[in-house]
């Protein structure tokens, strides 16, 4: 049964001009599972998380967050109702601090009128410290606390990686998706980036939707996957069923499979 | 107790940043001669029309080339508020009666001329703000045209291509000061709070600013707007200033002089409007003595006519060269303390002189043993 907090997309396809870059997406995603998108290159996987947060707009199908349709509001309305991602290649405010960068996230549920900002009375103070504070726990979360007051732009890449999912946590989201969130790292890295989602997801309890090619990332952290491939899913189940797919291996492979 | 910076001390800020500025100003305002008077009120006109035009160039990250369209706006609408009934039949043919008997004092007339340009704004930018970078640019461009189009065919509202003179003045150079340090004050909380925050986000990343739920499209329309407030206010200020108008000042001269000037001074702070409208107000001017000729030593040089403009133009590319973020770069002095209650209730503490002192002392006795030098920070401890 559907709850509010389930993300559930209904025929949902995207035509770009000639290109039909998803067909027919159905799927659920259950409130505080961690679920995996994969696909070869140009299977359509980033679109439908462009969809999902609203960058773009289905050209058919029906995106529904409990009974909010997603697909009729606006990219920022979208983050209002819960739901937070990261870019496939970084998208961090370059040339705010760290901690700045954490409160454009938090400044949703800060809000307050020109005319406290205008003579600083005690609602903007309040709101301005309760942002400051809260930026603090959700960099130790992630663990560059020590970066707070850098530019964005003069971390390491990985930590910019992190700081952008810790942005995403500021928004108090019910379901993050993370684009990629492996993409140039070597495998140490990928492996404390699977520990560290782990650990997010513990804390949280928030959904997560990993869209990813790295097979250990995915395998190591999905309780449920997606298999896509041009612009169709192929197959979906446990990540031990998909690893024994045929069509998964084929398009994976290009071929049949050789061992057991 | 940590030996503080001179720059920490809230004695010395309030020196450097406010008290001498101000003596300057008003030894200016009783001392100097007419025309540098109207100089330095043109230099804080200018101030202001840079710093809002900083708003949306570099804070928000729209370069809008349309800012003297708005400037007009403000010049006209103040012009008409505060002339008096007899000047405008007099000066307009055809002038319809309500607008001849229309009348407000000075204030009311800068706050309608802000207030319109607001509106305008809004108006043309949930039009033009879609487009992004160069094509936004070219688009706000075309405002000076449509409003240089409007103002000279309406002949018996603004007296068209003729123009408006004998404008009353009615802020000396410290009014205008105030209605400066007035708007700087507005400006600056308007930066330092979530809305400059979004604004920073949308400059640095639209896509990655609307995913986190911020409404990109109002907030440029917003800091669109409140540029063009200022904007017309240092137009009405401008206008009172020059003592007439016509629409062919308001033209693509004075608009890419106010993007010059913000671009030179450093578009990514307020501070550097200051460095901006200090270059191309008294350069040009200082510089126009030499092209009548002069001598360095034995060499004569001879008159050069657009000598001026050579130079001018050489600084410009030096500086964009050399500093493309401007010559402030990304370093404010407009800072929390300058509007802060703490500032002005430190000014009364006994300890905020004497740490002044202190540090006055420490500076100068720099060259004599480093013992003394801590022996004074020493004693002072034990006082506190």
């Amino acid at each position: 049964m559907a709850t509010s907090e389930d993300l559930v997309l209904r025929n949902v396809s995207m035509q770009f001009k000639g290109v039909r870059a998803v067909d027919d997406f159905n799927g659920t995603f259950e409130h505080g599972k961690i679920y995996g998108l994969i696909g070869t290159n140009g299977a359509g996987k980033s679109t439908v998380i462009n969809m999902i947060t609203g960058s773009i707009k289905p050209t058919k199908g029906e995106i529904l967050l409990g009974d909010v349709r997603l697909d009729k509001l606006p990219a920022y309305k979208i983050a209002g109702c819960g739901l937070a991602r990261t870019f496939q290649n970084l998208r961090v405010f370059k040339q705010m601090t760290v901690e700045e960068n954490i409160k454009i996230a938090e400044q949703m549920h800060h809000r307050y009128g020109f005319f406290d900002m205008l003579f600083s009375t005690g609602k903007f103070r309040n709101q301005e410290n309760a942002m400051r504070e809260n930026a603090k726990k959700y960099l130790d979360m992630v663990g560059i606390t020590r970066y707070a007051n850098q530019r964005a732009d003069n971390l390491a890449y990985g930590h910019q990686k992190m700081l952008e999912i810790a942005r995403c946590l500021a928004t108090d989201p019910k379901i993050l998706l993370l684009d990629e969130p492996a993409a140039g790292m070597n495998p140490n890295e990928s492996l404390q980036l699977v520990e560290d989602i782990k650990r997010i997801h513990a804390e949280t309890n928030i959904t997560i939707i990993l869209v990813e090619h790295d097979m250990k990332v995915v395998m190591g952290l999905c309780e449920y996957i997606y298999a896509m491939a041009s612009g169709k899913i192929i197959a979906s189940g446990t990540p031990d069923e998909i690893s024994h797919d045929q069509a998964v291996i084929e398009a994976y492979l290009g071929g049949e499979r050789k061992d057991a | 107790m940590k030996n503080k910076k001179i720059t920490q001390n809230s004695g010395f800020r309030f020196l450097i940043v406010i008290a001498i500025p101000l003596a300057f100003f008003i030894i200016c305002q009783f001392s100097m001669s007419a025309y540098w008077q109207k100089m330095i009120t043109l230099f804080l006109i200018n101030v202001l029309l840079c710093a809002s035009l900083n708003l949306t160039n570099g804070f928000t990250g729209i370069f809008s080339m349309g800012h003297s369209g708005f400037m007009a706006i403000g010049a006209y609408f103040t012009t008409l508020l505060i002339m008096s009934s007899a000047d405008k039949t007099a000066r307009i043919e055809g002038i319809p009666g309500w607008l001849a008997n229309v009348h407000a004092p000075f204030w009311v007339a800068l706050l309608i001329a802000g207030v319109v340009a607001l509106g305008v704004a809004a108006l043309v930018g949930s039009l033009v703000l879609k487009a992004k970078g160069d094509y936004l640019s070219v688009m706000t461009l075309g405002l000076i045209f449509i409003i240089k189009g409007i103002v000279e065919n309406n002949d018996s509202i603004t007296n068209g291509s003729r123009g408006l003179s004998g404008i009353p003045n009615k802020l000396n150079l410290l009014g205008v000061l105030v209605v400066l340090i007035l708007s700087l004050f507005i400006l600056y909380k308007v930066v330092h709070s979530s809305f400059g925050r979004s604004m920073l986000a949308i400059r640095d990343d639209e896509a990655a600013a609307s995913s986190l739920g911020i409404h990109a499209a109002a907030i440029k329309i917003l800091s669109f707007s409140i540029g063009a407030f200022f904007g017309a206010v240092g137009g009405g200020l401008w206008a009172m200033l020059q003592g007439t108008i016509s629409p062919s000042y308001f033209y693509l001269n004075e608009t890419f002089q106010i993007v010059e000037m913000s671009v030179l001074g450093g578009m990514y702070t307020l501070s550097g409007s200051f460095y901006g409208a200090a270059i191309l107000t008294f350069l040009p001017q200082l510089l126009s003595n030499l092209e009548s000729g002069f001598s360095i030593g034995p060499v004569e040089v001879p008159a050069l006519y657009g000598l001026s403009n050579i130079i001018m133009s050489i600084i410009f590319i030096l500086v964009i060269m050399f500093r493309p973020r401007g010559v402030s770069g990304t370093s404010e002095f407009i800072t929390d303390t300058m509007f802060s209650a703490k500032t002005y209730r430190d000014l009364f503490h006994r300890e905020t002189w004497q740490e002044f002192a202190d540090i006055v002392k420490t500076v100068f006795t720099k060259n004599k043993s480093k013992a003394e030098v801590l022996h004074t920070t020493e004693k002072k401890e034990e006082k506190l």
